[in-house]
């Protein structure tokens, strides 16, 4: 009966203790890449050909970012490569970003992932790390998260640059 | 002895009957692979990353203009993928599709706008030359006749006004303001509210 009256506050604290920690906010897009993400390969679009430009240094510095993480996650450069990284310049528009995922089934097949070159805010300390880590993040399978992640929409992205905790969740959950 | 032939031909008949039917069924197995179509289904979908703002106080000050408005119709379409190094000329390689529909603006709730002014909403894309066209994930279209209130930036280089991010526009109907977005979270947050009680958290964090 004594064991019984502290074990039950007990319990009861301990999950409250617990639970936020086992929340997680990560969303898994249904379709992934079926051989692992160990060996993904990238290459320059035709707005990226040339090295040293905001948009290119950007998505360097996110591939790093991401080949960094303790995750299986590792980008090398390829010519050959069916995944294309690239910039836009739309100057009517909020967007920072954007990646287009070819699919089947559930096997991703390829993609595409620009960084918008004609955002007012994409000039600011590192707005387009923050954004192509982004879009990568997109490549590899995640969807928007409403947690502190670089998938979050709603992060501030001079702060949010590259992959945090709840990113590295998604993806070891995933591969 | 004649009961012997009529048994020998009854095994003959049931023998090569079956043999027959076998290689019958052989044949249309190897005809059945050979005309086998595998169909694989390809899609392609598209994911952006826009700002997003889950409170009235931060889409007001985030929105260069604030105002309640007629969409008159579509005005057009054109390429908002420009060239770099010229933002006149389309890039030739990247189509982004807007559409540019005519608004007629009722009362402006923050900055300045025309009478008439023209809102840029983003709708499809081909990202190269061969791919394919995709529908923007955000995109919802703006109807004739109806009565937004519309949460924009204005283009220094056009003119227009386009998305802050998301939410972009409320729909006027029955006296209440209704969030048109395809993000779940966002109408878990803004639920239908009256016009004038919207209208008054607006002013607020306006002038605040």
């Amino acid at each position: 009966m004594k064991l019984r009256k502290i074990a039950v506050p007990f319990s009861v604290t301990l999950a409250i203790l617990i639970a936020p920690l086992m929340v997680r906010a990560y969303v898994l897009e249904p379709y992934y890449w079926k051989d692992g993400v160990s060996g993904l390969t990238y290459k320059w679009g035709s707005n990226l050909q040339t090295s040293g430009t905001v948009i290119r240094t950007a998505f360097e510095n996110a591939l790093s970012d991401w080949n960094g993480t303790p995750t299986p996650v590792w980008f090398s450069y390829s010519s050959r490569s069916s995944n294309t990284l690239n910039s836009y310049y739309v100057s009517d528009s909020s967007e920072y970003g954007v990646c287009n995922i070819t699919y089947s089934g559930s096997e991703i097949l390829h993609f595409t992932a620009m960084v918008n070159a004609g955002n007012i805010n994409i000039g600011k300390s590192n707005v387009a790390r923050s954004a192509a880590g982004h879009e990568l993040g997109h490549g590899i399978g995640l969807d928007h998260s409403t947690a502190i992640a670089i998938m979050n929409s709603n992060r501030d992205r001079t702060r949010i640059y590259t992959p945090q905790q709840d990113d590295i969740n998604g993806v070891n959950a995933r591969y | 002895m004649k009961k012997m032939v009529l048994f020998a031909v009854t095994i003959g008949v049931i023998f090569v009957g079956g043999a027959v039917y076998f290689i019958k069924d052989e044949g249309n197995i190897h005809k059945q692979i050979g005309t086998a179509k595998v169909t694989r289904h390809i899609h392609t979908i598209s994911h952006s990353d826009r700002p997003k703002y889950t409170n009235i106080k931060d889409l007001s000050k985030a929105s260069d203009c604030i105002f309640i408005g007629i969409v008159e119709g579509v005005a057009g379409t054109r390429n908002l993928a420009r060239n770099p190094n010229d933002p006149a000329q389309e890039d030739p390689n990247i189509y982004i599709e807007g559409v540019d529909y005519d608004v007629k603006v009722i009362e402006v709730l923050k900055g300045h706008a025309n009478a008439h002014v023209l809102v840029t909403e983003q709708k499809q894309m081909r990202l190269d030359k061969d791919g394919p066209m995709v529908q923007d994930e955000h995109y919802i279209g703006l109807a004739s006749g109806q009565t937004y209130i519309f949460f924009v930036k204005k283009s220094n280089l056009t003119g227009r006004y386009y998305s802050v991010g998301d939410p972009f526009f409320f729909v006027l109907e029955n006296n209440q303001v209704v969030l048109k977005t395809k993000e779940k979270d966002l109408l878990e947050i803004y639920k239908p509210e009256e016009v004038k009680a919207f209208k008054a958290r607006v002013k607020a964090a306006v002038e605040e």
